[in-house]
């Protein structure tokens, strides 16, 4: 931990040195002969008064508003860690181990999954849950690999218990095939898994269970990356997951905030997707907008932490981008959808509006900090006096704030430590490049669904690369 | 030419610079050469089944005594007569005894597999008990740590069964008896047995959730009522309901559907919900009361005196952190109190 620490204070003595010894470095500005040494130095303002400076006052302003927005979402990831060390854990229908199980339909998202589609079968296959209750669907998504055949040969082996969905045209990506898929569903209850996902024996139980709350629209169980000793891009992933399932999605469900179901290792309740509109094809995050629109409608989406499942992450630099521009992208969507409705729902506690809000806009934040950073710049080559000194350490303390010590740092930190490793967080340092990355990759998103919108231009679904070699037992 | 200022500065970025690649040398070492790097282990077999400690026992000493497969943990004393007072006390490993029938107290500190039944006297103390046959303890017994009959199992009054307890057939728990989980077809609290409560519909006024005040309709069979929510006596209401207040069912109403609330939930006398009770906070179920789901609380749950919880058909799960339940209670399947649980004596 005293590593961590020193890694921790560095950057701040840099952003303070950065803020106020260049500015110190500057030709001061003076009145009359410039080149006089004994012509008085003019007096800088703390502020720029937006009539001697409008441009400066306005950038100084807007920097502001970028200051305050990185404090919020600094002081909530401070929140939430702090929620997992000493707040009170909810794990309300974990315990409910024996009950009459509803029928519920398991549907597998297959497109292109020669590799990994028989691995997520043959683990559902052997589920604890009743068999006479369960409905296995494999959807396949306009294949052209293998995923046909393997998944007809397990029909054929298993005729009572699996029925497959075999797609051969129709609207590209997920969220369309699914919604084509949902309409053979048995029972109320729909789980759905991508294909490379390898469920526990006991997990139905466990993602099932919370359904027997009226309330609850959606379950989101827990996602860990099976490939994260691969290579460094797959360690770093590591630690964000463990951060994302560990802390984040924990400490909103511990706070009764707002856990996101993340269309896999999770279920719907389908009578309240139909209440809520049904399901969406038109969007790339259908569990971005299944979230919100359950939530403004006095559904509750709940996170089982225990009900834990491998998933693969991408093993590319290229793979990865393209995943976090379609999490940008589709999470985009929903905001400018659903904004409004979200702040005004009448189901909302305030913590949860909250929340929801600043999760929302979780995916413009990056493209705020880039404009921040710019107008930090600008206002130096503007030389607008001693704001400088005041407003640039300040945003590179909130920048720091935000990506480093609170999220990147304390929150991996937290969540890695809870999961018991310890070694790992030796790499903390690296993700900083995933940051940058992320940063640049989330912000041409968000410039692209700007073009989508003015353009007409449709998304296009971007499947994420499989990369196992052997089966996953 | 460089001033003097201009070179402390210069020295300054330099120690600055060197400062912020110095975390950088054990994350390229990290990475270079990894120590820690494997996935999150999850097992691929897990279940929360609470006969799982006893099922390894059973699988252990059925190896030992020839009756089933090796399992590599095959190290018992095996016993040719009951196992007494002075074999538990001495022994140093896990322990197969036949039937032992004997009115004086045992204490074990090992695992015993009894092949067989176990009747034992006022004040045993086992750390592990199974018994292919029943189990019944004396008064001020404890079990701590886990005990499982494939019959009956029986503790008798102010005993304590911290952990697990299960039972094949039956669970009988007396009154005063402290317990954390407790599995089995059917769990009797306390010392009555409280005839089958048989509940009639007939004579109950169908009613509909779109007469309650506030209420709207989610779906055609769920309401969600804001604020608090009194359902009148002896009135069948059909579908799920939220309330995001307090929940009164009023004697004798059935619900046949799931209810939850936030604030609390009590069910009065002869009330019946068939279906999953869920709440934020505390659950009140009063006498002859019965829930056929599961009964979930994120607190305490109080239940009444021959109140009937899950169905002889359809098992269910009791959950909540404190559980106090009253002379005659019967649940069917699983009770787990998270901090302690207790029967009071009526």
């Amino acid at each position: 931990m005293e590593q961590l620490r020193t890694i921790a204070f560095l950057p701040v003595v840099f952003a303070f040195w950065a803020a106020s010894a260049l500015p110190a470095m500057a030709q001061p500005t003076r009145i009359g002969d410039p080149s006089d040494p004994l012509a008085p130095i003019m007096p800088v303002a703390l502020v720029p008064s937006f009539k001697d400076y409008p441009v400066a006052a306005v950038m100084a302003s807007l920097l502001c508003l970028v200051v305050v927005i990185m404090a919020l979402y600094g002081i909530r990831h401070f929140m939430f860690t702090m929620n997992r060390l000493t707040g009170v854990q909810r794990h309300p229908y974990i315990d409910i181990s024996v009950a009459n199980w509803p029928m519920i339909t398991v549907f597998i998202a297959a497109h292109n999954e020669e590799k990994v589609v028989a691995g997520c079968i043959d683990a559902l296959l052997n589920t604890d849950y009743p068999a006479d209750r369960l409905k296995i669907i494999p959807v396949n998504d306009r294949s052209t690999d293998r995923t046909a055949e393997i998944i007809d040969g397990y029909v054929a082996r298993f005729p009572s218990r699996i029925s497959p969905f075999h797609r051969k045209d129709g609207k590209a990506g997920k969220s369309a095939a699914l919604k084509d898929a949902l309409q053979f569903a048995d029972g109320d209850i729909a789980i759905i898994f991508d294909a490379d996902y390898v469920p526990g024996r006991g997990l139905l139980k466990q993602l099932v269970a919370p359904f027997f709350d009226p309330e609850v629209g959606s379950v989101m169980g827990r996602v860990v990356p099976v490939n994260s000793g691969a290579n460094l891009l797959t360690r770093m992933l590591d630690l964000e997951r463990s951060a994302g399932y560990q802390v984040d999605q924990q400490a909103r469900m511990n706070m009764n905030l707002m856990p996101q179901y993340g269309g896999t290792v999770g279920g719907v309740r389908l009578s309240a997707v139909e209440a809520v509109g049904g399901w969406h094809d038109d969007t790339l995050a259908e569990d971005t907008d299944i979230t919100y629109r359950l939530m403004f409608n006095g559904w509750k989406t709940i996170y089982t932490n225990r009900s834990e499942c491998y998933e693969e992450v991408p093993e590319e630099w290229s793979v990865r981008i393209k995943q976090v521009t379609r999490w940008a992208k589709g999470h985009n969507q929903v905001m400018a959808r659903y904004l409004w409705k979200f702040a005004t729902s009448p189901y909302l506690t305030m913590g949860q509006r909250i929340d929801g809000l600043l999760l929302l806009f979780v995916f413009v934040i990056p493209l705020v900090m880039l404009l921040g950073w710019g107008l930090a710049l600008g206002l130096y080559f503007l030389n607008a006096g001693s704001l400088l000194s005041q407003v640039i350490p300040i945003f590179a303390l909130m920048v720091y704030g935000t990506l480093g010590n609170f999220a990147a740092f304390f929150e991996i930190v937290v969540a890695v430590l809870i999961d018991g490793n310890r070694k790992r967080l030796r790499l903390l340092p690296f993700n900083l490049l995933g940051f940058f990355v992320s940063l640049f990759a989330i912000s041409g998103a968000v410039w692209s669904l700007v073009l989508d919108g003015l353009f007409k231009r449709e998304m296009v679904w971007d499947k994420t690369i499989r990369y196992r070699k052997g089966e996953v037992k | 030419m460089m001033t003097p200022g201009y070179l402390t500065y210069i020295a300054f970025a330099l120690v600055c610079l060197l400062l912020l690649t110095l975390p950088f040398v054990p994350a390229f070492k990290e990475w270079l050469y990894p120590t820690d790097s494997g996935a999150l282990p999850i097992s691929p077999i897990y279940t929360s089944d609470i006969d799982h400690f006893a099922r390894r026992l059973d699988a252990d000493a059925r190896a030992r005594l020839g009756t089933g497969s090796p399992t590599g943990f095959e190290d018992f004393e095996l016993m040719v007569h009951p196992a007494g007072l002075a074999d538990l006390r001495d022994a140093r490993k896990r322990m197969i005894s036949p039937d032992i029938q004997t009115a004086e107290a045992l204490h074990s500190a090992q695992p015993l597999y009894v092949n067989g039944s176990i009747h034992a006297g006022a004040g045993s103390v086992f750390s592990a008990l199974y018994a292919t046959g029943s189990v019944a303890l004396g008064a001020q017994s404890e079990i701590r740590d886990w005990g499982h009959a494939d019959g009956v199992l029986v503790l008798n009054n102010n005993s304590v069964a911290m952990r697990r307890i299960s039972a094949g057939m039956a669970v009988e728990l007396g009154n005063e008896t402290w317990f954390e989980r407790v599995q089995a077809p059917v769990v009797h609290f306390g010392s009555g047995r409280a005839p089958a409560a048989s509940y009639s519909q007939e004579g109950l006024e169908e009613s509909g959730y779109g007469d309650l005040p506030d209420a709207v309709m989610q779906t055609p069979l769920l309401c969600i009522v804001r604020g608090n929510c009194s359902l009148p006596a002896r009135r069948i209401y059909r579908g799920s309901l939220v309330v995001t207040g307090f929940l009164i069912v009023g004697p004798g109403t059935t619900v046949v559907g799931d209810i939850k609330a936030r604030e609390g939930i009590s069910i009065a006398r002869g009330a019946q919900v068939l279906g999953a009770v869920t709440c934020e906070k505390r659950v009140y179920m009063f006498n002859d009361s019965s829930v056929s789901g599961p009964l979930v609380s994120e607190a305490d749950i109080l239940i009444g005196a021959n109140a009937v919880i899950g169905r002889p058909d359809a098992p269910t799960t009791i959950s909540a952190r404190n559980i106090i339940v009253e002379d005659g209670v019967v649940a069917h399947g699983a009770v787990w109190a998270h901090e302690i649980g207790m029967v009071k004596a009526a």
